[in-house]
């Protein structure tokens, strides 16, 4: 194959997934330079591998290395200031469900139609929550895919998501309430 | 189907990951249950409100371009190291001269102001080598990469600080826009290489300032006083007038 063969081919299965791609950098790095670099960076990574990719999921593979470039990207950030590392039990003991009942659907439907809003929510969540809720919601993606995607079990992507969406829905209870007089 | 169960499978029940069974089995504990019932409808709700109100960010138009044009230089072969260089940069100079449209007809005529930023874009792209830009001294310390310069160049070149900024100082090297000696200093903002060239200007015609994009690349140039300046980057427009704003302070 030429390069160029090799080339309309990268673009016609991998470079179509560009957007996917550059949301999920833009959320996990939140910041468009840094998304932008991963994602360049992440390009030349899949070109190069392009050939031991298999399969029909491109997407998820392309959106693995993304992954990779973003957490490689706040890696180099980390030399500078230093960042706490997550860890699944000191972080996963957060209040339970039970805690967010107290939110109305009212109240919740008021604040929740605030896009800005919602956004910084989501930015405000730890990287691991974050990125598994923005690829099932935003993506639309599957347990499974998400699971090759962050390279963690499916058990560990559903109790992720559901920690994630306890936090989402504390925080938008918080927030909410400090927000009355 | 109980309380604790139901709470637990609520997420794959939202998300579509159960079974038939399990799924029937939820169906009828919600229906009974008006605790997990309301935290069901908040999950649902919450899902709504992501996907209506959450602006899913697309790539920048000239994205996909950067990435075409970096991809197709994979196909070049790597650029040999310096021994070839007097050569490469004729080369260079003189094939951007003629994309400048400027034909031979520079040849005869007195060095064109206009053409110097395109020189500078020429000498950036020779000077990127897959170890790094070119640097004759390497050093991140402003205090003994401008003394160097003493004895090789008729002027002394602008060598500032900007780690506060983000932009590391790698070093400098000498080098030459056309028929002029040039110096450029190297700093580097994340993957991003910024070369600052200057040369001695011509007071007469100072190098007009603007910004330009040439080949891809973003160029600010300016004058002050005898001396003459361009930056050229592949980091985006916002990054390098943040950066010409913190090289140029004063």
């Amino acid at each position: 194959m030429t390069h160029g063969q090799r080339l309309a081919r990268f673009e016609d299965e991998v470079l179509v997934n560009l957007d996917s791609a550059y949301s999920l950098a833009r959320w996990i790095t939140r910041d468009a330079g840094r998304a932008r670099d991963a994602v360049q960076d992440a390009c030349l990574r899949a070109f190069r591998a392009f050939d031991q990719m298999h399969g029909p999921n491109a997407r998820g593979w392309f959106l693995a290395i993304v992954r990779n470039a973003c957490l490689d990207q706040l890696r180099e950030l980390r030399d500078h200031a230093a960042e706490v590392e997550y860890d699944d039990d000191l972080h996963g003991v957060a209040a339970g469900p039970e805690s967010v009942a107290a939110l109305t659907p009212e109240d919740f439907a008021e604040r929740s139609s605030d896009a800005r809003w919602l956004h910084a929510c989501i930015e405000a969540l730890p990287r691991e929550y974050r990125e598994v809720i923005v690829l099932r919601e935003l993506e639309e993606l599957s347990y499974k895919e998400i699971s090759a995607i962050v390279d963690i079990p499916i058990g560990t992507v559903m109790s992720r998501l559901a920690r994630g969406r306890d936090l989402l829905q504390q925080r938008m209870l918080f927030a909410h309430r400090r927000s009355r007089p | 189907m109980n309380c604790a169960l139901a709470l637990r499978m609520l997420n794959a029940y939202v998300d579509d990951e159960v079974d038939a069974a399990t799924a029937a089995e939820m169906a009828e504990h919600l229906a009974g249950c008006p605790a997990c019932r309301r935290l069901h409808e908040q999950r649902l709700a919450l899902r709504t409100a992501l996907r209506t109100h959450v602006v899913r960010e697309t790539a920048p138009p000239d994205l996909r371009k950067s990435i075409l044009r970096e991809l197709d230089a994979l196909a070049r072969p790597a650029r040999p190291a310096r021994t070839s260089r007097w050569w490469q940069t004729a080369l260079i100079g003189a094939s951007t001269a003629m994309a400048g449209a400027l034909g031979g007809w520079w040849l005869a005529q007195p060095q064109s102001f206009e053409s110097l930023p395109q020189f500078a874009v020429a000498q950036h792209v020779a000077a990127l080598t897959p170890e790094g830009p070119r640097i004759d001294i390497a050093s991140s310390d402003r205090h003994v990469v401008r003394p160097w310069f003493q004895g090789r160049l008729e002027f002394a070149p602008m060598v500032r600080d900007l780690s506060a900024q983000g932009f590391d100082l790698v070093g400098a090297r000498l080098d030459r826009l056309g028929d002029r000696q040039a110096v450029a200093v190297v700093y580097r903002l994340r993957r991003h290489v910024v070369d600052v060239f200057s040369w001695r200007g011509s007071r007469d015609h100072p190098l007009p300032a603007g910004d330009a994009i040439i080949r891809g690349f973003n160029v600010v140039t300016w004058s002050d006083g005898d001396l003459d300046f361009a930056v050229v980057t592949d980091a985006d427009h916002a990054e390098l007038e943040r950066f010409t704003a913190a090289y140029r302070a004063r």
